[in-house]
């Protein structure tokens, strides 16, 4: 068996109330090494007919930790969850617009991924429909269904927080945390408490931005998985494992471990800001790279109040807090809410936000488009759009929050009923989609519908951008944004007394050179608009890089993007980071399988090319990877994290928002906007790199016979979707 | 709380005019036989520089009475070196726990790691979470009770508390028998035995010289730098003595730059 993995997939069909096992070998041996890789295999052999809908009781979820979680690899703690998405994005065709719910993903931390490792898996896929709200107890090999209604445990109707405390309860039976629990699986003890995925009152009454939720601020929210576990009527998945993980080479391991430490990693106690001279030169920079990352990243907003640094399983970069009185535990930026009447409330309301299960970046987009609706004097009691119930007074205070989310998560109102179908399917109701999306002044979902996380991680021409275009989702990847943002700083503003710069030229010739297969090629890091930029064949290959190195290093092995890559290095006298060595040397102490870089990239190829063959299955082409209107006006974001490398006038240059947003600087109208043109002539060079049909965007069988998926290719051809150029 | 690193701004004196850190770094050799809690008190006793003792009996279950356990403390070395932790400064990555079941086990096992971090992620700082560690009783209650002399002294080894693995016949007397909560010897469903700390006397999967004078895999990998190996006997009683102040100056001032309190100060230790 190969390192770190039990050959067991953990398989409960709800509706049947069966409890099986899948082989896991037989897909790591084709290199699907847990995670997203391990989840969409299963997926496509599990699964006869893609053209279904989120909440379709045919729906699958897997839960696949990282192929290193269960291990000491720092930052490989997460859990990848696929579903069919019950969110979805319209199309652009405004006569047949409709929600597809294209295949997604999303992923959580905290303590999920080791459980389940510890608990003797290498994943769970859960199929069908419970006839009565249940939830999942896993301890180690036992594995049962439980009543969740309420002749059961009466969890259903609980929030998030109170589902996994009563569920706590529950797994230690009459035995008290602190001490060595006796577990149900046998001669087997534990002083942990069970890791808990669970819903709240939005995921149960299927609200399609539902999030699983885990701990305090842990979630894994896009693709409505929240809905999809209410609409299995699956409450929660509890899994406490006491067994062991394997590992191929413990020595280079623990090694490796220490290596990374001490020279990548902050000293912990030496901790200030890098811009605070009076600890610069004495730290190393975080290993999660930009200056204001540091353990306990959402401190500076929370100063005074004492606080605990949170991590996730073996992170040595901990970027949570855990608070005195227990409120915003273990969140995050994403949580901030924007509009509060203190930073305190803002607090509240966040973990109001998590009791509930929402998806934060959507219900919070939700909440600014139903404040400019009222602002419009579009929503209110007896206007167009009814507002009911919800209370529109003393926006910004905890009760015009919980209003919201109460509201949404009943469904008794209209209003509620109507907002809990998602921002995007409530704007074509009220009849405004096609203007948001037209102006992006209220609703700047930019890909197609889909959600914007943040302007500057949208940057029309960025990697996150083209991206989330090219898979349907919104990508929600930070590595180059952040090895952007320790750079920029560094040449900009020097980090204390180190002072750059690294010029433009060496960031795009150094991080290039650390992007196998494709080394060499510095335009790939030109977010220019000229012959090498944005619209150009380096373009295509910085984004066909980055899906493969995100689908098999971060979302198959599950390492964090705020870790991994890591290309910049301030401290160091090359100012070089560690990747791609440390991603390699950890995948081979772990599993034992002695691979490169360029093999994990291909493996990376493999399921991007999988995960494609679904959405081509689905209905995705070409014609359907367009940007909303938006996106080629002047509202189109041009914020970027800092500073972005451009090459212009033969040299290359650091740009930031001001030179990105100067009219004649960018754009083929000098208007600073993105060329339609520009975007197409893009996708075929994406197209081409790839190996797919230029015209239809679909993956073609030579492509698919190189990847050693002839049966992906079959299949497509049996649908009349197989690219042939 | 006790400060191994002597930062604390106010030091707390012994009322001879002696403060602790004091007291630790003359106490050297002062007391060898301190006994747990009730016999000792809070005070530090020194670590020992003792003299190479003779192993110790196999069982001490017929020791009883107040003159046998002055005899069984004077033929027990304290251990050399001792684990102590700042549970205010865990983040609970659990690496520890992962550290020490791979040093020792050569696989991932948070149940077979000899450090326990009982934590709760909705509680509320900082009593949310508890460190537990081996604390190499100056009277180790598992030596003492163990009917076989697995669980014995290493005295070639700077008199570590440890289990022969060969001796160990799987009755879980040193479990038992342990007084403290998690009990800090662990069990071993697979191989039917019991274990505990060493100091990473044992690592064949790591490559470092463990014990008094070498490193711990926990203390070695932890990123918050929470966990420390100490020379000086630790109080023995229950709630205080291995809970330590471990966080530096700037350490403070990044927790709390607008708070001039020192919060942790009055933070009692658990």
């Amino acid at each position: 068996m190969i390192g770190g993995f039990s050959g067991k997939i953990l398989r409960i069909n709800l509706t049947a109330g069966e409890i099986t096992t899948l082989d896991s070998q037989k897909y790591l041996d084709q290199g699907f090494l847990g995670g997203n890789g391990l989840g969409t295999a299963v997926v496509w052999d599990l699964l006869k007919d893609f053209s279904i809908d989120g909440l379709d009781v045919k729906n699958i979820i897997t839960i696949m930790p990282g192929g290193l979680a269960g291990t000491l690899v720092p930052g490989a703690g997460r859990t990848e969850v696929t579903n069919f998405s019950t969110a979805g994005f319209p199309t652009m065709d405004a006569k047949t617009m409709y929600c597809n719910p294209w295949y997604s993903r999303s992923n959580v931390g905290g303590k999920v991924a080791t459980m389940i490792k510890l608990a003797g898996w290498d994943g769970i896929v859960i199929e069908g429909r419970a006839s009565n709200p249940c939830w999942i107890n896993i301890v180690n090999d036992k594995v049962t269904l439980e009543d969740a209604g309420p002749k059961g445990h009466n969890l259903w109707g609980l929030d998030t927080w109170a589902t996994q405390e009563a569920v706590w309860q529950i797994v230690a039976a009459n035995q008290k945390y602190g001490g060595w629990l006796k577990l149900a699986s046998g001669d087997d003890y534990t002083t942990q408490r069970p890791a808990v995925l669970c819903i709240g009152p939005a995921g149960e009454t299927l609200s399609r931005f539902a999030a699983l939720v885990h701990e305090g601020g842990g979630g894994a929210g896009d693709g409505g998985a929240g809905s999809v576990f209410g609409s299995k009527r699956l409450k929660a998945i509890s899994v406490l494992g006491s067994g062991s993980v394997t590992v191929a080479d413990p020595k280079a391991l623990m090694e490796t471990r220490k290596w990374h430490w001490a020279n990548y990693s902050y000293d912990v106690d030496n901790p200030g800001l890098p811009s605070d001279a009076s600890v610069a030169g004495k730290g190393r920079q975080t290993t999660a790279q930009a200056p204001g990352i540091r353990p306990g990243y959402n401190s500076g907003s929370f100063l005074g109040q004492p606080l605990r640094y949170s991590s996730c399983s073996m992170c040595f970069a901990p970027c949570k807090n855990r608070y005195q009185d227990g409120v915003y535990n273990d969140m995050f930026c994403s949580d901030s809410w924007g509009t509060a009447e203190t930073p305190r409330v803002a607090q509240q309301i966040a973990s109001d936000m998590h009791k509930f299960g929402f998806n934060t970046r959507i219900i919070k987009r939700t909440s600014t488009f139903v404040r400019a609706l009222q602002s419009m004097g579009l929503m209110g009691v007896g206007k167009k759009i009814d507002s009911g119930k919800l209370q529109l007074e003393n926006f910004g205070s905890f009760g015009w929050a919980h209003s919201l989310f109460q509201t949404i998560s009943d469904r008794k109102e209209q209003i509620g009923n109507d907002l809990a179908e998602g921002p995007i399917r409530f704007a074509a109701k009220i009849g405004r989609l096609a203007e948001e999306l037209a102006t992006g002044d209220s609703l700047a979902f930019p890909q197609q519908g889909n959600l914007n996380s943040e302007a500057h991680q949208t940057f029309c021409g960025g990697e996150w951008a083209y991206g989330s275009l090219i898979q349907a989702k919104d990508i929600n990847e930070h590595d180059f944004f952040w090895n952007y943002k320790a750079a920029a700083a560094y040449s900009t503003y020097g980090f204390g007394g180190l002072k750059g710069p690294i010029t433009a030229e060496q960031f795009a010739n150094h991080v290039s050179d650390c992007m196998a297969p494709y080394q060499g090629d510095p335009f790939m890091l030109d977010y220019g608009e000229g012959e090498t930029g944005i619209y150009s064949v380096h373009k295509a290959k910085q984004i066909a890089w980055h899906r493969h190195w995100s689908r098999f290093f971060k979302q198959t092995l599950g390492l964090c993007d705020w870790q991994y890559p890591y290309w910049f290095n301030s401290n160091a006298s090359d100012l070089k980071g560690n990747s791609p060595e440390v991603e390699v040397r950890y995948l081979n102490a772990v599993t034992g399988l002695n691979m490169n870089i360029e093999q994990g990239m291909e493996i990376g190829r493999k399921i991007f090319n999988m995960d494609r063959a679904i959405l081509t299955l689905q209905g995705r082409h070409r014609d359907l990877e367009k940007f909303s209107a938006f996106m080629y006006t002047a509202k189109a974001p041009r914020t970027v994290p800092d500073l972005f490398t451009v090459y212009k006038d033969k040299q290359w240059q650091w740009w930031g928002t001001k030179e990105f947003s100067t009219p004649g600087n960018w754009g083929p109208t000098g208007k600073s906007n993105m060329d339609p043109a520009g975007v197409e002539e893009w996708k075929t060079h994406f197209y081409k790199v790839e190996g797919w049909d230029t015209k239809t965007g679909w993956p073609t069988r030579a492509t698919l016979d190189g990847l050693k998926l002839g049966y992906v290719a079959d299949k497509l051809y049996s649908a009349g979707k197989l690219g042939t150029a | 709380m006790a400060d191994v690193q002597g930062k604390k701004p106010e030091e707390k004196t012994n009322g001879k005019g002696m403060s602790r850190r004091t007291f630790i770094g003359t106490g050297a050799g002062l007391v060898v036989g301190g006994v747990a809690g009730g016999l000792i008190g809070s005070k530090m006793v020194s670590g020992p520089e003792a003299p190479s003792l003779p192993k110790a009996p196999a069982s001490f279950t017929d020791i009883g009475g107040q003159t046998a356990l002055r005899t069984l403390v004077t033929s027990m070395p304290p251990s050399a070196a001792y684990l102590v932790h700042d549970s205010t400064k865990c983040a609970f990555c659990q690496t520890c726990m992962m550290a020490c079941s791979l040093a020792h086990e050569g696989k991932e096992n948070i149940s077979l790691s000899r450090i326990q971090i009982d934590a709760n992620a909705l509680g509320r700082y900082p009593n949310d979470l508890v460190m537990n560690v081996c604390r190499q009783c100056v009277t180790p209650v598992c030596v003492e009770k163990c009917p076989v002399g697995a669980c014995q002294i290493d005295t070639a080894n700077g008199n570590v508390r440890v289990i022969d693995q060969a001796k160990c016949i799987g009755c879980q007397t040193c479990i038992s028998a342990c007084p403290h909560l998690p009990h800090r010897t662990i069990w071993d469903s697979v191989a039917k035995k019991a274990t505990k700390c060493d100091l990473c006397l044992n690592t064949p999967f790591w490559g470092e010289k463990g014990g008094p004078g070498g490193k711990q895999a926990c203390v070695e990998l932890c990123p918050m730098n929470a966990i420390k190996l100490v020379p000086q006997t630790p109080p023995q009683s229950e709630k205080a003595g291995y809970e330590v102040n471990l966080r530096s100056a700037n350490y403070e001032g990044l927790v709390s730059k607008s708070n001039t309190t020192v919060w942790w100060q009055s933070t009692p230790a658990k």
